[in-house]
């Protein structure tokens, strides 16, 4: 019955409308190659098809209908049926085949009239890969965008940077638009571990990951100022404009896309097995006072390899995304319905990310010059975080945790370490698995338009639209029993926050012809903003049973909470003039004005300016046609966007509320600077559009240089005056310095082999940025990041004038000191208080220097080693990135295969500050340290404390010997802990099939293809921790590739469907 | 054409708007109070004042109080990693904490100069009337004072702050430091001025106008040491006198209760930092410093597990002092008050479970620090949280103090003294603490008894700074005599001795014992502020502070 029925359906319809079947081959006029994916639609109807791979078509029609043949490059043909049943017809390209069009703020243009740095990242380029979030489908795709995942965590947080970072303190994330309504990068707060005690921890997540990537059809990235200035006041990072899926007059079509996969961590760290640990426990309690040898390993031969605690925490793990789609409309009303479900399982246990989204986009023509539009969106997340990207994390205690600790002890309760020193390390598994941080997210947005067509020339558009956000964050601290570490006490952190973004914009376009080539786009309007937020935290103990974290379970004593309420508003007007002369010379001119709650009353507003033009030479009368040179545009712009992102009233001083033993007290947060303004970037771009042999090859190349200044700053001062922790009296912000990005984006795309069956295409992307601080309010000044207030790490990051944001700071190391002579040679670095007017080195074993212990270089040789020989020794800034993707397609089949490649920089390896330290006994350590520092005795019957009497045994050993309490600082920041972060990483394979258009037809389905994918199948790289991709900690610009243990990103291996109906 | 018109005129009203923008533009905060709106009652001068006595100092708490105040004098044995540099005198400028105890100190003055500087200006505006301001302003600078005496006794030179706001509004960034005199100065008359604005009693917990007398007693008694004048020994006498005579203030009868939860602020307190439970920052984390192991706290945060009162502490301890329990945990001691529902917590050097698994490890000195070590949330009615937070004050001035002080100032400048008043005082601390009065006094008699008496509260540097005052080649041989480092180890052999008795180990010296030069008394100032402030450097010269 089921075969029979179309066949049924063939006949009635065929009855009724006298219909015939009409086969045909759509070909190109110039090489005469059929064209598969051609549109052929029957004028005035939701009847049409698509050609298949060989240009084939078939298609019911009547004599008297009209098939309209249509496909992007090519000119559409409408040819009337007649009486045949078999139109071959041959499509002429469109000589304008640059004619995209590409969405900019506040309106579209055509792409060959976009005189700033725009580039545009299409619907086959994102589906060409997996992805969970959005921003997997931008790393390495866009020159002059850098995408970095700060995190492999499901759902983790990421950093986008187009042409660097902007701000020294605050954010560098781009502004997202989303179908116009403006969405904010910055990380979303978890209620994280701190409170908890021990550190944090990376407690953020991704915003961008409420988004389904499976709804976007392009995504424009402005890059340069003349682009993003229509945008004012929140664009100086750069802007991305989303576009999600529209519906399209005609048939429905129902698509359904999924995959599976499954996703391994690359690679483990080789770390102490027990035998070695045992030796390593021996050699130290031989050569240190107050450490006792464990009898058990007096024989380390006889013992087993102990636990492989990073085989415990991590695991493959599967991912899988279903999504349900469906476009359709007719000539006057359209629609895109989509819903989807994503899932994720992170590498590291207990981690993981589901996501469910549903979008209905509509559009409706209400009379002939009003269209009238709605889109909704609605994402719930739900994510579940363990401590990672900390050197409390997961993955740093199983790094640490001796292997002689079992996982669980004989009774099957986690076990824990048997020896209570104050570095002591978590049960990795146990902690995993049982303290709780999850996050779940609800996002509702939306947005309804009018847009009006009065007359001809102008059109006039009205959006309202909101952004609804509610959070709910909690972590689960329980009692446990793990070894000497005992809890007793379990206690939940509640987190729950909501917000309301509400924007509201009119503005007018007016297009007009002059004749004579002369062309004008003029468009003006204004737009109001606001956000709202509150939130509040309730922190409960001893509840009842670790089975139940819900806050009724706590008790009500020592409960302690806390709330938060705040707002802000933007008000803007803007305007901006388009000016062409035939398709030569193209002017673009914006100016946006910006007021802002966030700063007093006498400096709210802030004006931002550009200027664009371009000349498309190809198109002068001297140019010669040439087969060669099919198109060169140049281009030239000026912009300049400001930036306010920063807290709210932090021109004034309100008061802080602190819990004391007096109940409530209150303090000032900070010293108040009523003159706060904008900061300001100013940017120029020069550019080029450049196409050859008929676009076989495009590149685009920009070079741009962009100035900040009045940058909004917290005044970095002396301790002695205030500071800018949370327990400060805080130092004020203020406008101070300047800041400077200059760089290179190169773009290439050719299309190498186009013949019948075979396709072979090539993109190409090359990112420079050189980013360097050029003014802050004084010579000395400088911006520090510390890691642990406890470590050595006190300035980890120095930013001062004239070095890149967030360069390392510190000592360099120059090897390992071999003997006594050496150390009373080399300057000071603990002095010998006895040397009295000739300072020298104190040899000494357990207060001073000694054999075995790392030299540093006296940088400004005064001989003495002090905080005035630290100096910049590294930047984690890359020298360039790249990305290069060949696409290959052969008939049904079609391969990619990309790679990603950053370049020079420097990773800050702070996980081997751990695993090489040798701050304990009690804490494994990297297989290396079997090599540290051994000494040897001139005379084998002498003291092991005389200085004359020691060497070094190992003289090539590069890690320092073991010491209580490291009276020399082996463990100081230094070069010692410095890596190359450079890396080129196969990002990304894939291998499709698509069925034959004349095989899936007859089954009614349009278009079935099937996949197979792997991403981050291989890293060439000689860094030595997990992955060389690092990020930035918390998305702060001055904590880039500091490396605390972070959660590497998986391998993952996919196989996927996409089906239409 | 008309309908153009029409559309331009209502695009044009839209634009037009911008006088309603002005009010949308203003948004004040909405979950925080503004700075210049408070301030308006007696109650919410109370409440900004409330700020002094708690987090501003929970870092100088937490480490540096004990690293510096114990370990690096000679009463704490702490080996490990950078705290440990304190016990060897090791550390550098760099050394994180000493950086933390340097900005504690100023975020103390920082908090207090927001109160001394703006009160006056805003509470006068409401019209509060000027005793309460002037009450107000006065726990601030008795507040103000202490922190600059603790920074005097360590960093010798410091610079003056007396108004951040303007220094930073003007962009005066860069201090010299001043001499010493100076910041003594600048202390007397922060004191001068609480004694004579403070209370005579107040709320429990706030400092009163005795609190200003008896650190002005310690003040003159400090620039008496370096001095020699008698007119600074007889200052001293007179305000630990009247303390002592008028205040209505009595030592607690209990040495051990004074360091329990529940005697908080009592008759002997003048001046204890005020913690309470709960968050990370506003309770005493000392007990997670120092306790043992979680089975004493019920949580996880217990790092005390290797650190001992010093075998040259011990030893100094006498046969019979009550005290000792209440300072240091050793064999034979027992504390009901800890692991009450388990019958009280009975100290043993090893301790294992029934399993023979070991709970808790031999100490470096067989004993492990039992002051403002309090017990669990259940031992102590939930007055125990994690984050380090329990509500147990920290003294800063007790009124023990001014008894010893008293003592140290009759004895001036003579070798002993066998003044009747002093020999008072000082065994009225004596018979407290069980011990038998003493006939006359030498200096090392009165700082042995402070020694022990304030063990574990961060004041031995501070005597020893004294001491260094009045001889410093003295001070310095004292410090390098002591057996500071010495350490247990068990007896090795095929069968050993019990675990839990002392004849089970043996008492080594050290493989080199740790030495103390002059240059070893003062701190070096951190190096992050050296780096900001080139004047604060080493042998930059301090200059006299011009008082307005």
């Amino acid at each position: 019955m089921k075969k029979l029925l179309p066949l049924l359906l063939f006949f009635i319809s065929g009855i009724v409308y006298a219909q015939s079947n009409i086969t045909g081959q759509v070909t190109a006029a110039k090489d005469g190659l059929g064209i598969p994916g051609v549109t052929i639609q029957v004028q005035g109807t939701t009847v049409g098809t698509v050609s298949d791979i060989n240009g084939s078509y078939t298609i019911m029609a009547s004599p008297d209908d009209i098939l309209v043949f249509s496909f992007i490059g090519f000119q559409t043909s409408e040819i009337r049926v007649g009486n045949q049943t078999r139109l071959n017809v041959s499509m002429e390209e469109d000589i304008k085949t640059l004619e995209e069009v590409v969405i900019v703020g506040y309106g579209e243009m055509k792409k060959s009239d976009i005189t700033g740095a725009v580039a545009s990242v299409s619907e086959e380029q994102l589906r060409g890969s997996v992805f969970a979030n959005v921003d997997q489908a931008l790393q390495g795709r866009v020159a002059g965008v850098q995408v970095t995942q700060n995190s492999g965590q499901p759902g983790g947080g990421v950093s986008v940077r187009i042409r660097g970072a902007n701000s020294i303190t605050g954010s560098s994330e781009p502004l997202y638009v989303i179908d116009g309504i403006p969405f904010q990068g910055d990380a979303v707060g978890t209620s994280g571990f701190s409170w908890a005690g021990g550190a944090n921890g990376q407690g953020q997540v991704n915003p961008l990951s409420t988004i389904n990537p499976n709804d976007i059809v392009s995504i424009e990235v402005l890059k340069d100022a003349s682009a993003t200035a229509i945008f004012g006041s929140r664009a100086a990072n750069g802007v991305m404009l989303i576009t999600t899926r529209r519906g399209k007059a005609g048939e429905a079509k129902i698509s359904y896309n999924n995959f599976f996969a499954s996703q391994t961590a690359p690679r483990r760290l080789q770390m102490m097995k027990l035998p070695d640990y045992a030796e390593y426990q021996i050699n130290t309690a031989n050569s240190v006072d107050g450490i006792n040898v464990n009898e058990r390993y007096l024989d380390p031969s006889i013992l087993g390899d102990g636990t492989d605690w990073q085989s415990e925490i991590f695991q493959t793990a599967p991912m899988s995304s279903h999504q349900l789609a469906v476009t359709g409309g007719t000539e006057k009303s359209t629609y895109a319905i989509s819903t989807g479900y994503f899932s994720q399982d992170g590498t590291v246990i207990g981690s993981n990310f589901d996501r469910i989204t549903t979008r209905i986009n509509l559009d409706t023509k209400v009379k002939d010059w009003i269209t009238f539009g709605a889109n909704l969106t609605y994402a719930n997340t739900n994510e579940r975080i363990t401590l990672n990207d900390g050197g409390d994390g997961v993955i740093m205690q199983a790094l640490v945790m001796p292997p002689d600790v079992p996982v669980r002890d004989i009774r099957g309760n986690f076990a824990g370490p048997e020896n209570n020193t104050a570095d002591i390390s978590f049960n990795p598994v146990a902690s995993a698995l049982m303290r709780n941080n999850t996050l779940k997210r609800q996002r509702t947005m939306g947005n309804v338009y009018l847009n009006l067509t009065p007359v001809n020339k102008l059109s006039i558009r009205s959006d309202i639209g909101f952004d609804d956000n509610r959070a709910l964050g909690n972590a689960f601290h329980p009692t446990y029993d793990w070894g000497v570490l005992i809890n007793n006490e379990n206690k939940l952190r509640q987190r729950n926050e909501q917000s309301l973004f509400w924007i509201w914009n009119t503005y007018a376009t007016y297009t007009t012809d002059f004749g004579n080539g002369h062309n004008i786009v003029a468009m003006a309007g204004t737009e109001a903003q606001r956000s709202d937020w509150e939130g509040s935290e309730i922190t409960k103990i001893n509840f009842a049973t670790n089975d139940i974290p819900v806050l009724s379970q706590g008790q009500q004593e020592g409960q302690v909470s806390n709330g938060w309420k705040g707002a802000s508003s933007l008000a803007s007007y803007y305007g901006r003039l388009n000016y062409g002369y035939k398709d030569k010379y193209l002017l673009t001119v914006t100016m946006r004005a910006d007021g802002s709650s966030k700063f007093g009353s006498e400096n709210k507003w802030g004006f931002f300016p550009s200027m664009a033009a371009a000349w498309r030479v190809t198109n002068e009368d001297f140019m010669p046609t040439s087969d060669v040179l099919s198109d060169l545009k140049l281009r030239f712009g000026y912009g300049e966007v400001g930036n306010q992102a920063i807290g709210d009233y932090l021109f004034g001083s309100s008061l802080q509320t602190l819990n004391t033993g007096f109940g409530t007290a209150y303090r000032n947060a900070r010293i108040s600077n009523p003159f706060l303004r904008w900061e300001t970037t100013a940017q120029y771009n020069a550019g080029m559009d450049l196409s050859l042999f008929q676009g076989k090859i495009n590149v685009t190349l920009d070079v741009y240089k962009k100035f900040t200044r009045d940058m909004l700053l917290q005044l970095s001062v002396p301790s002695y005056l205030g500071g800018s922790s949370w327990w400060d009296i805080n130092a004020p912000f203020a406008n101070v310095g300047s800041l400077e990005n200059k760089g290179i984006d190169l773009a290439i795309n050719s299309v190498n082999i186009h013949s019948r069956n075979f396709k072979w295409t090539t993109d190409f992307n090359f990112t420079l940025n050189r980013n360097m601080v050029t003014e802050l309010d004084s010579e000395t000044s400088f911006f520090d990041r510390n890691l642990y207030w406890y470590s050595e790490f006190q300035s980890a990051t120095r930013t001062k004038v004239g070095s890149p944001l967030g360069t390392f700071y510190g000592y360099i190391a120059d090897g390992i000191f071999q003997d006594t002579e050496e150390i009373l040679n080399h300057a000071v670095q603990v002095s010998d208080p006895s040397a009295g007017d000739t300072p020298r080195n104190l040899v000494d074993k357990r207060d001073g220097v000694w054999i075995g212990d790392i030299k540093y270089r006296d940088v400004n040789g005064d001989g003495v080693i002090d905080s005035n020989d630290q100096v910049i020794i590294g930047d984690p800034n890359p020298k360039f990135t790249f990305g290069f993707n060949n696409n290959f397609t052969y008939k049904g089949f079609d391969l990619a295969v990309f790679f990603y490649g950053s370049v020079g920089g420097d990773i800050l390896n702070y996980a081997k500050v751990i695993t090489e330290g040798q701050t304990s006994v009690f804490n494994n350590q990297s297989i290396t340290v079997a090599n540290n520092a051994k000494l040897g005795l001139i005379d084998p019957d002498g003291s092991d404390l005389d200085p004359s009497n020691v060497f070094l045994a190992n003289p090539d050993a590069t890690i320092p010997r073991f010491s209580t309490n490291d009276v020399n600082r082996n463990n100081r920041m230094s070069s010692r802990f410095l890596e190359d972060a450079t890396f080129v990483r196969i990002q990304n394979v894939s291998l499709g099939y698509t069925f034959p258009a004349a095989l899936t037809s007859k089954a009614k389905v349009e278009m079935l293809k099937i996949y197979v994918n792997i991403q981050n199948l291989h890293t060439f790289t000689n860094y030595s921790g997990y992955d060389p991709e690092i990020g930035a900690f918390g998305q702060d610009a001055l904590m880039q590739n500091v490396d605390m243990g972070r959660y590497p990103m998986p391998r993952t291996f996919t196989v996927g469907a996409n089906i239409t109906f | 054409m008309n309908k153009i018109l029409q559309y331009l005129i209502a695009l044009v009203l839209i634009m037009t708007t911008s006088g309603c923008y002005e009010d949308f533009l203003e948004i004040v905060p909405q979950d925080n109070l503004v700075t210049d709106s408070f301030f308006r009652t007696d109650a919410e001068i109370r409440a900004g004042t409330a700020a002094l006595y708690g987090m501003p100092w929970f870092d100088y708490n937490d480490k540096f109080s004990w690293v510096a105040g114990d370990a690096m004098p000679g009463n704490l044995y702490h080996t490990w990693d950078q705290e440990g540099q304190f016990f060897f005198f090791s550390f550098n400028e760099g050394n994180a904490h000493l950086t933390r105890g340097w900005q504690s100190l100023f975020r103390v003055v920082s908090y207090s100069n927001s109160i001394i500087n703006d009160l006056p200006r805003i509470a006068g505006g409401y019209g509060v009337p000027q005793e309460y301001i002037d009450r107000g302003v006065g726990e601030a600078r008795f507040i103000r004072a202490f922190a600059y005496f603790i920074l005097a006794e360590y960093w010798g030179e410091v610079p003056i702050v007396e108004n951040s706001t303007t220094l930073v509004s003007n962009n005066t960034l860069i201090l010299p430091k001043n001499t010493k005199s100076s910041v003594y100065e600048f202390i007397r008359r922060d004191l001068e001025f609480a004694e004579q604005h403070l209370l005579n009693s107040d709320a429990p917990g706030r400092v009163t106008k005795w609190s200003a007398k008896a650190l002005m007693a310690k003040l003159y008694l400090t620039m008496g040491q370096a001095s020699g004048s008698a007119d600074h020994y007889n200052k001293a006498k007179q305000y630990s006198e009247d303390l002592i005579e008028n205040s209505g203030l009595t030592l607690m009868p209990d040495y051990s209760n004074l360091f329990k939860i529940e005697n908080n602020n009592n008759p002997e307190s003048l001046f204890a930092l005020q913690w309470v439970e709960g968050a990370y920052g506003s309770g005493n984390s000392v007990q997670a410093n120092m306790a043992r192991s979680s089975m004493i706290t019920g949580n996880s945060e217990s790092w005390g597990g290797f650190k001992s009162l010093t075998y040259d502490f011990t030893k100094n301890v006498e046969d019979g002092d009550l005290r000792q329990p209440a300072i240091y945990m050793t064999l034979g001691n027992h504390y009901p008050e800890i692991r009450r529902s388990a019958g009280g917590y009975s100290y043993l050097i090893v301790n294992r479970d029934a399993q023979n698994n070991i709970l808790e490890n031999a100490a470096p000195v067989l004993n492990n620090v039992k002051k403002y070590v309090v017990g669990s949330s259940a031992d102590t009615g939930g007055k125990v949280t994690t984050n380090q937070a329990t509500a147990m004050n920290t003294y800063m001035l007790r009124l023990a103090d001014a008894y010893l002080t008293y003592a140290e100032a009759a004895l001036g400048t003579a070798a002993s003294t066998n003044d009747g008043k002093a020999l008072g005082y000082f065994n009225a601390i004596r018979s407290r603490a069980g011990l038998d009065p003493l006939n006359s006094l030498t200096f090392m008699d009165i700082l042995k008894e402070r020694r022990i008496e304030f063990g574990m509260e961060g004041q031995y540097w501070m005597d020893i700074k004294r001491y260094f005052y009045r001889n410093p080649s003295e001070a310095v041989s004292y410090l390098n005599s002591q057996q500071r480092a010495h350490f247990y180890e068990r007896v090795q052999g095929t069968n050993p001795p019990d675990e839990n008795s002392l004849e089970g180990y043996v008492l080594m010296p050290p493989t080199s014992p740790v030495t103390v030069f002059e240059s070893n008394m003062i701190l070096p100032i951190p190096a992050a502020e050296v780096s900001y402030n080139p004047l604060l450097a080493p042998g930059q010269p301090a200059v006299e502070y011009e008082f307005n």
